[in-house]
């Protein structure tokens, strides 16, 4: 068996990578190989939205686009991710963080065209009459954020990617990469080697240990998070709302458009790749913070929870692209720190010109992963949850 | 019946979907509240139609989404919209076709809550840090299920000590298969009696809501509380699980197991099923017969092999018609199934008017509760219940003492649940208690001793593993002759009712997409993500896309049934001290 290129991992960045590799070069033999079924790490297990509003201009421009791209899957592949714009609102209590959100606005947000709006407590509350906003010292408004259906991006991926051809193997996890000299040869699956030019590592929380085995250490802590949802009521929390107060734990709460509420709080902090459980400190926690955000939630009950991963770069930013001390032929694009999923449509396009031409836009550049080596690390803290 | 009179059950949902016409594959009786979007595309009897097919049902729909919707017409979107609009809310809200259309989505979006049959949540709620009380309980042994097995285990451990707690998910009394009958057969009724006399703990309204990482919680429903366990060992007692197989063209009869047609008459009043034929020759049918004749319920038994002669005495006696050594089952092939056709080896035939059909064998334990543990292990249950057969000491897990107790008082005579509660029991305390040298009994004995008395129930186990490794379901269904899939108008058929997943929803994932393995159905269609969390849905998926795919079942696979196993409220919660 011999392909062009292998992607390890059908997750929505694999699969994205593939979706924009077969638009570009539709001939060429592509195969996934996913250890589960595709989406099985946080691809399904995420919070399902997108924001533009990042701490660092790298991050911003990249995610701008993103979302460009994210819009229009559904003219593109028929599959409508059923968006709902309805913004980020991100509830402030101390004043650094306050000049912190100014600063950014102004030397960062404003120049990309994506300005955020700051409210006093008094318009929060005029305009969110169901919050429990305490000693709030400001609200801030990101109008371009919101939901999409994170499920059917990945399937949308997925389907126009088999249509042209393209292999997705499920429950076929990768056991080694392959390398002779300093060339990419392939892969082994099932015991069995399959041959490739090229490899693209995009494993979600297990790349870290997929890199290790070829003596490349990323730096990546996967962090559980976990989520839950309540019985669905009248679509009332239009944006994600994220509260900052410092008991809250990193509380954020939205509303799906069929009704139910999710949210979580980053606690208990579990770090490493664990079984997807869920805790009961989670859930008393969460079920604390969020009745006191939002009283009328008291009486909803939970539905379901769940947990996923988040795989945390120390930078708090994804890697993409290859370093040119490793094995030819070997590229990632993982470390997304919470993001991947919004960040999928466009690091699927850049990867796609990059593993085929070599082209590296300038929007990549500073994702790459000679930045840890380099000393270029990005400067980017907001991550949510 | 020691002074608690069971509350009067008002009647679900389903109930009244069953006697609208509208089929449900799933059944979820414990969950009073429809869930689904699909409530305004309604074909029931009382509903409202308007023109170009669009109907709605009264009782959800207030007359502001009428008015909303007529005033969509009068923007001159054509009837065809209309009609994949109404289609489309079909899965939850995620099918696929309609939402392709950004206008649509983005119409869809601002009139989103006109859509949703849901309320507001009580916008009058002040912050305040008063919660409910949380219960805790510290006891040695904790059983989960108060019908005869759990009861019978308590009664065995209670020799050792008093120290048990038993949770009960009804409001009064026992629960499981006694609590359907009309009056709990007396070895029961002396038994709860004896239980309560030592001291033994019964909560009611309490339902075990599954394993978290950190803890074991239960919920007390009836007054909203959250109930703390620590206990030495847990024995897991939920009892069987009612499956409605798929038959040819499953819409009717009705089939489904005998629980869930006493369930259907007895518990909720349902009165449309007024003949049918029962396939015996597991438990008692004693008790379950006299419910449903004091009912006025015209019965017919049939058995595959001979029937028990304790069944033949009281069926002679009653004058209740029954057929034995059947080979073979045959619906009509009408839409409307009414008739049976029944053969047996002997050369009888026999050509029966029917409203439904229920059996007793073939059932699995525990589906809600095990359901949290280990999906690969649920199926295992779920398809064939046998791994009690397998493994007579219930021991699931090696270092966690909990145990299941695989015996169900609806399909195994009381005399054969009382020797496995023995057998259970002192292995558990053997364990649990860690007492060396105690007098266990030997399980291959017993093995062999169900595999000599009970013919029927060893060969239904066996037929279920066998179905399990072939992808054969049922053999009581003549599958020599493939059955048919609905090709028809099955849009009146539930898969997932609380997601209004429609059978052609899933063939349509399929025929469409080529998804066949569960997870993507449930990600694609939304099937199993609400209240029942697949624990009602996922067999019949499993069975549908085993049928049009080919695909064996250990493939297609199943979903995890997500925590917890009945929703809690928020502020329960909250007041979780760690």
């Amino acid at each position: 068996m011999k392909y062009d290129i292998i992607i390890v991992g059908g997750g929505v960045i694999g699969l994205s990578i593939a979706y924009y590799l077969k638009k570009e070069s539709p001939s060429m033999k592509i195969a996934v190989y996913e250890a589960k079924y595709i989406g099985y790490g946080a691809s399904t297990r995420n919070g399902s939205h997108i924001r533009v509003h990042f701490w660092s201009e790298p991050n911003v421009v990249f995610a701008i686009k993103s979302r460009k791209l994210m819009l229009s899957l559904g003219s593109e592949t028929g599959w409508n991710p059923i968006p709902y714009i309805g913004g980020y609102l991100w509830l402030i209590y101390d004043e650094e963080t306050y000049q912190t959100y100014r600063s950014t606005d102004k030397d960062i947000w404003k120049k990309y065209g994506v300005g955020v709006e700051f409210m006093d407590p008094s318009e929060v509350v005029e305009k969110y009459p169901y919050l429990n906003v305490g000693r709030l010292i400001a609200g801030v408004f990101g109008r371009e954020d919101g939901k999409i259906h994170h499920d059917f991006v990945t399937y949308a991926y997925a389907h126009k990617f088999m249509e042209k051809k393209g292999i997705i193997n499920e429950y076929t996890p990768v056991q080694k990469i392959l390398i002779d000299g300093n060339r990419v040869k392939g892969v082994i699956v099932s015991g069995k080697t399959i041959e490739a030019r090229k490899v693209v590592i995009a494993a979600g929380a297990w790349s870290k240990r997929i890199m290790k085995d070829i003596g490349i250490d990323l730096p990546l802590t996967p962090a559980r998070k976990e989520l839950s949802v309540l019985e669905p009521v009248k679509f009332f929390i239009k944006p994600l709302i994220i509260d900052m107060r410092e008991d809250s734990r990193g509380l954020y709460v939205c509303q799906t458009p069929r009704g139910e509420v999710m949210g979580s709080v980053d606690y208990p902090e579990i770090r490493g790749t664990y079984e997807f459980n869920n805790t009961l400190k989670y859930l008393s926690t969460y079920a604390k913070a969020v009745t006191r955000l939002i009283p009328s939630l008291r009486k909803l009950r939970v539905l379901r929870v769940w947990s996923g991963d988040y795989n945390i770069s120390i930078d708090h930013s994804h890697i993409m692209g290859r370093d040119e001390e490793w094995p030819e032929g070997l590229y990632v694009a993982t470390g997304y720190s919470g993001h991947g999923f919004m960040m999928a449509p466009y690091t699927g396009y850049l990867m796609s010109k990059y593993i085929l031409n070599d082209y590296i836009h300038r929007d990549m550049e500073p994702f790459l992963p000679n930045r840890f080596r380099e000393g270029k690390l990005i400067k980017e803290v907001m991550v949510i949850g | 019946m020691d002074g608690d009179e069971p509350e009067p059950q008002s009647r679900p949902l389903s109930v009244k979907l069953l006697e609208d016409g509208i089929y449900i594959l799933s059944k979820s009786f414990k969950f009073k509240r429809p869930r689904g979007v699909r409530n305004l595309a309604w074909w029931g009897s009382e509903r409202i139609e308007l023109k170009n097919g669009y109907n709605i049902n009264p009782n959800i729909v207030d007359e502001k989404l009428i008015n909303e919707i007529v005033k969509i017409k009068k923007l001159g979107l054509s009837s065809k919209l209309i009609w994949s609009f109404r289609d489309s809310l079909g899965a939850g809200f995620y099918h696929k076709k309609i939402f392709r259309n950004k206008l649509v989505w983005s119409l869809f979006t601002k009139m989103i809550n006109k859509f949703l049959p849901y309320p507001y949540p009580d916008m009058s709620q002040s912050p305040n840090t008063t919660y409910p009380l949380q219960i805790n309980i510290d006891s040695k042994f904790l059983i989960i299920g108060g019908g005869i097995s759990g009861l019978k285990i308590a009664d065995e451990l209670s020799k050792e000590t008093r120290s048990i707690v038993i949770l009960e998910g009804e409001k009064y009394g026992v629960g499981g298969y006694a609590s359907l009958l009309n009056g709990w057969p007396k070895k029961i009724q002396t038994l709860y009696n004896k239980l309560r006399r030592k001291g033994i703990k019964v909560i009611n309204a309490a339902v075990f809501q599954g394993f978290l990482e950190d803890a074991y919680i239960a919920y007390k429903y009836d007054t909203e509380q959250t109930i703390k366990i620590d206990a030495d060992a847990i024995i897991i007692a939920t009892g069987g699980y009612e499956i409605p197989p798929l038959f040819e063209n499953n819409d009717l009869p009705f089939i489904f197991s005998l629980t869930t047609l006493l369930k259907l008459i007895n518990k909720y009043g349902y009165t449309r099923l007024r003949k049918g034929v029962i396939i015996g020759g597991m438990g008692d049918l004693d008790k379950a017969l006299d419910t449903l004749i004091e009912k006025g319920v015209n019965i017919t038994v049939i058995y595959r092999n001979q029937a028990p002669q304790k069944d033949r005495e009281y069926l002679d006696k009653h004058g209740i018609n029954y057929v034995e050594e059947v080979e073979k089952i045959r619906t009509s092939d009408t839409l409307r199934v009414k008739k049976l056709l029944i053969h047996s080896s002997r050369g009888e035939k026999l050509n029966l008017d029917v409203d439904f059909v229920a059996y007793t064998p073939i059932v699995s334990p525990d589906k809600e509760v095990v359901a949290q543990l280990n999906p690969k292990y649920v199926f295992d249950t779920r398809l064939g219940g046998y791994i009690p057969l397998h493994n007579l000491s219930g021991e699931i897990f090696r270092d966690k003492n909990i145990y299941l107790s695989g015996i169900s008082g609806g399909y195994f005579p009381i005399d054969t649940i009382e020797k496995y509660a023995a057998i259970q029991a002192r292995y558990i305390i053997s364990k649990a208690l860690n007492y060396e040298n105690y007098d266990i009994y030997d399980f291959a004995d017993a093995f062999n001793e169900i595999k000599s008395r009970y013919k029927e129930l060893y060969q239904a186990y066996v037929m279920m593993d066998a179905a399990y490794q072939d992808s054969k379901v049922y053999e009581y269904i003549d599958w020599e002759n493939p059955p048919t899939l609905f090709e028809g108008d099955a849009s009146s058929i539930f898969v997932c009712h609380d997601m209004d997943v429609l059978y052609k929803d899933i063939v349509r994932s399929y025929k469409e997409l080529g998804m066949w393995r569960m997870e993507h159905i449930k990600r694609y269609t939304g099937l199993g993500t609400g209240v029942c969390q697949g624990r009602d849905c996922q067999l019949n998926a499993a069975i549908i896309l085993n049928r049009i795919s080919g695909k064996k079942f250990l493939e297609i696979g199943i979903f995890r049934s997500r925590y917890p196993v009945m929703p809690q409220t928020l502020e329960s919660l909250a007041g979780v001290e760690e």
